[in-house]
Formats: C-alpha cells, structure tokens, sequence
C-alpha cells in the first residue's frame, strides 16, 4: 500500500511566477516522459517481474517518482501563483489558461493529455528493464532542455536534483540488467521469458 | 560470472568478464563507493561522486537552511539513495550499516519534528491535544518554507 509524507523529496520554492516557464515545466508531470509515465510504467512492471532484487528496485524507484511527480507539481503551481492579467493573456499561457485556470493538468508542453500510449509494459524482463533505462534518458534529456529554456535559478536548483535523480535510476536499471542476466541461460538469454516460463 | 575491475582510468565501475552478445551493459557500480556527506549529497542530487554527472557544467551549490525539515530531507534522500544501491549490491556491508544509522537518525528526527510541528504521516504518534494533520502549510506551497 502507499501512504502519504507530509513533506517533498527536496524543496521547492519558486520566488518569481512565471506561468510561460510553467507550461514547459508542466511536461514533466504529464508529458511523454515525465514523472506520472514513470511512476506508473515501474508500478505495472512489477507484477511480471520474477527475482526479488527486480521486483524491490521496480517499487523503489517508482515510489521516489512519484515524489517526483509531485516536486513537479509543485514547480508549476509556484509559478502559476498570483499571476498578473498580463501573464494570464500571455500568448504562450492563454490557452491553458483557459481550460486549467492556474491548476495542474497532467499534459505535455505542446499541450497533449498523459497518455499510456507514452509508456510500454511488455512484460519479459529485459525488454522492460531495456525500456526503462531508454525512459530514464529521454526524462534526462528533457531535463537538460529545460535547463537551456530556463534562467529562473529556484526552478534551475530543483530540475538540477531531478536530472541527477535520471542518472542513477539508469545506473540501477542497467545493473538490474546483469542481476538479471546472471540468472539466465548464458549461452542463449533469450532463450524464454523469465516471467512466464520459469 | 566474473566481474571484471574497470578502474584504470578512476572510473567506479566493472564490466562482466564473460559477455554475452546482443545485451545490453552498464559497469556495475563497485562495493563500498565514494560517498558525499548527505548534506552535500542531497543538492548534488546524488550520493555517489562516480553518478555525479551535470550537464553543461551546471553543479547545485546550494545550501540548504539547517530546519528540522531540511534536516529530515537530507536523512530522507540518504536512506533512499542507499536503498536504490542495496536493492542492486544486497551483501555490501558498509553501505547496509550506513543505511541504518541514517535510518535512526531520521527516526529521532522525526520524533522531533512530529512534537514540534505536527505529524508527517497518519501514522506518527501525535500526543497535542489538536487534529495537527491539517495544518498549514502543505509541501507544494510556497509557504511550506517558512523556514521554523
């Protein structure tokens, strides 16, 4: 089961509302490989997953993105805070504005809904460790996008912690990888799915 | 399979002796590792100075405000780096032992704060006479923090 902590993974405390800068933050809490995708992905994973070490890293990491998840949401919310009509009639912020008000929507910056169509779990435990660390990439990249889009140093702190955060799941993906394959046919490890077939 | 050192040029990983083809490979992070302080861990979003990697030179230098909030985010973020390296090096002794003396101090931290500012979780023991749970601020706030 999951409760709730009453504090984030690390602090969030944006001075300056920037609603323009949130839109593209927000990308990170609905967009193709923002935290709710993640989450969600390690979270389905697990039920397919056979060997302890796998099925422990999967729920760890997906619990610390759902924190993640929420630092974002905070981000976006401090920057949308007291927003002039200026920044409501921004161009790039209008029409979010006027479906979401200063709320947070789980979309991508070009303004997609989440989808699962954004994630796969494919239930063989390489092809899903493989698809994790791919995930964990594209959230890097995403992250270094934003720190090039954005000069506001309160946002740029947080992303730099979360970017970091992208480079040790893939270290642990990968070595997950090798646990795994220790335990397979090493002449052929493809030789049958791990999860069926055991 | 044995592992193969891979630290000629200081790098803090080892690649697989035998190696099949066809899949994929990430040196294995070695036992007992370089670790920051936790303090300094937590703004380097990282633990570990061999997974300290920022892009474009871009290094956090921030301190962090010594709250008994922060106090416990620093805790936080140490017992969960290690957790994510156990779950893949279960049998490295120095980094279990470390775990859980951070596991202590997080819970005397806790206990500290639960008395002082209310509860975290449900689950906290709270013995003010108020229903604390409520409280302002919550975490995504700009209020939340004040730095008490």
């Amino acid at each position: 089961m999951f409760s709730y902590e009453k504090k984030l993974q690390y602090p969030v405390k944006i001075a300056n509302p920037n609603p323009q800068l949130a839109k593209i933050v927000l990308t990170q809490y609905g967009g193709p490989d923002g935290e709710l995708g993640a989450s969600l992905r390690y979270l389905s994973q697990r039920y397919s997953m056979p060997f302890d070490e796998l099925k422990g890293l999967l729920t760890d990491i997906a619990t610390e993105e759902l924190g993640h998840l929420e630092m974002v949401g905070a981000i976006v919310h401090q920057l949308t805070r007291n927003m002039k009509d200026s920044q409501m009639k921004d161009p790039a912020f209008a029409p979010y504005f006027v479906d979401h008000t200063a709320a947070v929507y789980p979309q991508s910056a070009g303004g997609t809904p989440w989808s699962a169509a954004t994630m796969q779990v494919k239930g063989d435990p390489m092809t899903d460790l493989v698809e994790n660390m791919a995930a964990e990439q594209k959230a890097r990249t995403t992250y270094d996008n934003i720190l090039r889009l954005s000069d506001d140093p309160d946002v740029n702190d947080v992303i730099k912690f979360l970017r970091a955060r992208e480079v040790v799941h893939f270290q642990r993906f990968g070595e997950a990888c090798q646990l795994l394959r220790e335990k397979l046919n090493q002449k052929n490890v493809y030789y049958m799915n791990p999860s069926i077939d055991l | 399979m044995d592992p193969k050192p891979n630290n000629q040029n200081g790098s803090e990983g080892r690649l697989p002796a035998m190696a099949p083809l066809a899949n994929p490979y990430v040196p294995f992070q070695m036992e007992n590792p370089p670790k920051y302080e936790a303090r300094k861990g937590i703004v380097r979003g990282t633990l570990f100075p061999g997974l300290d990697l920022p892009f474009m030179g871009l290094v956090n230098q921030t301190e962090l405000p010594i709250t008994p909030k922060t106090e416990l985010q620093v805790l936080g973020f140490a017992i969960q780096e290690l957790a994510l390296y156990l779950d893949t090096h279960r049998d490295d002794k120095e980094a279990l032992a470390l775990y859980r003396q951070y596991q202590d101090l997080y819970h005397q931290g806790m206990m500290e704060y639960t008395r002082r500012y209310g509860p975290l979780n449900h689950r906290t023991p709270d013995d003010s006479e108020a229903y604390r749970w409520l409280d302002d601020p919550w975490p995504w706030e700009y209020a939340g923090n004040k730095e008490d």
